[in-house]
């Protein structure tokens, strides 16, 4: 019971501070898409919350919330279905009778990145479509993984003396 | 033997050091020069492609990718995930040619030509593996001073017959 008060108490007060924060000059792109959610996602100190409802369809994902329980699980990601739960207070808050879900706590078990296009933006996209990374040393002998080059325009050209 | 080439080209290009064919084996490589495209976010956003920087053309589909972000978003939208080669013959060649570099690092270099001769024969069409052969057998036609471009065209020819 006290548990219970505590995570009640921590949620009331999140809250409290996210819908100050609420904005509806946030977008989202997934998979380069722009799509557009009711009631808007929420960006506050660098954590982003969606509506997990509609932000799981556009990801055709299906949200269940078990009885006696203090999650949501959600189930998809095609033909090997995963189901992950992801627990309120933690990952999940309820705010104006709306569920709220941190964006990475979707999107990461299901395969997909997250992107920080600007302030506003942000992207999802399926690792699928990311260039597959390897690392390789440059001249000084550091290694160099592929991703770390990701905040500008990359061309690889691979050539060789021969 | 890369940091001269970097040098000479005063490039401002980060340089990445190959030896093991580790981006040949992951984008399915089976010649260069090739260009791979990558966005800001890090997708994928043309296929490995045959680039030739010398060609007017070249330079400025690179130029409009920087400056028009549309294109970017073009080319996002038929490009298609890259898939890895599921036929065995391929898919044997590239371990074969793996085994020969990592013979070719620890000294054995007859050893290395003889898995590279095999993994030749299992994807002939390979320029990667041909060209590694050549430049371990005859070093003078690939490392003494210019790569000597000629004897490759007449080795093609000899081999033909």
């Amino acid at each position: 019971m006290i548990k219970l008060i505590f995570t009640a108490c921590l949620m009331m007060s999140f809250a409290v501070g996210l819908q100050a924060a609420q904005t509806d000059k946030i977008q989202i792109l997934i998979n380069n898409q722009p799509t557009t959610f009711s009631p808007a996602p929420i960006s506050k100190d660098g954590v982003w919350l969606v509506p997990i409802e509609p932000f799981c369809k556009q990801l055709e994902l299906k949200v269940e919330y078990p009885d006696s329980t203090e999650m949501a699980v959600i189930c998809g990601g095609g033909e090997a279905e995963l189901c992950v739960p992801i627990n309120f207070g933690e990952d999940v808050f309820s705010i104006n009778n709306v569920n709220y879900a941190k964006i990475e706590s979707i999107t990461q078990p299901f395969g997909y990145e997250i992107y920080k296009s600007s302030e506003t933006q942000l992207e999802v996209i399926h690792r699928e479509q990311l260039a597959p990374n390897f690392t390789l040393p440059d001249l000084e002998d550091n290694p160099r993984p592929l991703k770390s080059f990701r905040g500008k325009k990359t061309l690889l050209y691979i050539w060789g003396s021969w | 033997m890369v940091k001269p080439w970097h040098d000479k080209a005063n490039a401002e290009f980060t340089t990445l050091i190959d030896s093991q064919n580790i981006s040949g084996n992951t984008y399915n490589l089976k010649a260069i020069p090739y260009g791979i495209m990558i966005d800001e976010a890090g997708r994928l956003v043309k296929h490995p492609f045959n680039i030739n920087v010398a060609k007017k053309e070249t330079i400025k589909m690179l130029e409009t990718w920087l400056s028009d972000p549309t294109y970017n978003t073009r080319l996002l939208r038929d490009i298609t995930p890259l898939k890895k080669s599921e036929n065995p013959k391929v898919i044997e060649a590239n371990a074969r040619f793996q085994l020969g570099l990592t013979l070719l690092k620890i000294g054995k270099k007859q050893e290395a030509i003889i898995e590279w001769r095999k993994a030749l024969e299992l994807d002939p069409k390979n320029w990667l593996i041909h060209k590694q052969i050549w430049a371990v057998e005859h070093p003078d036609k690939f490392y003494d001073g210019n790569v000597d471009y000629g004897w490759q065209k007449e080795q093609l020819e000899a081999e033909k017959k």
